[in-house]
């Protein structure tokens, strides 16, 4: 494995650490620390339509972050493929979101880009899970 | 009618009917969500008061409103507040996306108004 795919493994392994970090409650700092924080970054969660831009993106991994509780982790990534050109990368990765948060397989792709020698997300897509949808609605009535 | 923002981020208030509609879209920045309570509150007013003590309703509809940030969300939460107080006969939020409903959704039980607000 090359250099810069080990590079990319590394963020990539920092973006879904900061998922199971802000899942069980361990805030959204390291989320924060795993994009680059542009105009030109997109999103789509699971249970969301896109949002376009840092401060957009921003807003949801706030709020989703507020569902986070220490007994309502678990999620893990069951199989990733990385793929670099040059200073873009980008990564298919199959997830299973954490019994609490409705424990369905979710497929994403992510796009990483090296900006000021740091690799970074610019992009995230998952696809949506009806099953997570109901897992938060499930929360907010506890 | 009335518009407030640009295409990226804004709404519309119209009242007609039986009452206020508004229509909201975008990602609403820290600066421009402070434009929306005052704009709604006073179209409500204004509206109350052509009716003469009939009943008031608002309509909102957040199908392309984007999640919000803390402070959009205590801007909605103080809404439903003073709409709760002020006599608006019911409250309707419609269409909005599933985190930003789910958004809503937590206001709306925090403020213990389940049985006021509706949800669509």
């Amino acid at each position: 494995m090359e250099e810069a795919e080990r590079e990319v493994e590394a963020a990539l392994r920092r973006f879904y650490d900061a998922i199971e970090t802000m899942i069980s409650g361990g805030g959204v700092e390291a989320m924060k620390e795993a994009w680059h924080h542009t105009d030109r970054v997109t999103s789509r969660h699971p249970i969301d339509d896109w949002s376009i831009g840092w401060e957009a993106i921003w807003a949801t991994w706030q709020f989703t972050s507020s569902f986070g509780r220490p007994d309502r982790g678990g999620s893990r990534v069951n199989s990733h493929r990385v793929f670099v050109y040059g200073d873009l990368a980008y990564a298919t990765v199959v997830y299973t979101a954490s019994p609490a948060w409705g424990g369905e397989k979710i497929n994403c792709t992510n796009i990483l880009s090296k900006q000021n020698g740091a690799w970074k997300v610019i992009h995230h897509h998952a696809d949506p899970s009806p099953a997570m949808q109901a897992a938060l609605e499930r929360m907010l009535a506890e | 009618m009335s518009t407030h923002g640009d295409s990226d981020q804004g709404f519309t208030i119209e009242s007609g009917g039986e009452g206020v509609s508004v229509m909201t879209w975008g990602f609403w920045s820290v600066d421009f969500v402070p434009q929306f309570l005052p704009a709604v509150l006073a179209a409500l007013e204004r509206w109350a008061a052509e009716q003469k003590g009939r009943g008031v309703t608002l309509v909102i509809d957040l199908k392309q409103l984007r999640p919000l940030r803390d402070e959009g969300q205590a801007a909605f939460r103080t809404l439903m507040t003073r709409v709760l107080a002020d006599g608006v006969t019911s409250l309707e939020l419609k269409g909005a996306s599933a985190l930003t409903k789910l958004q809503m959704l937590r206001l709306i039980r925090e403020l213990g108004a389940q049985d006021r607000i509706r949800v669509t």
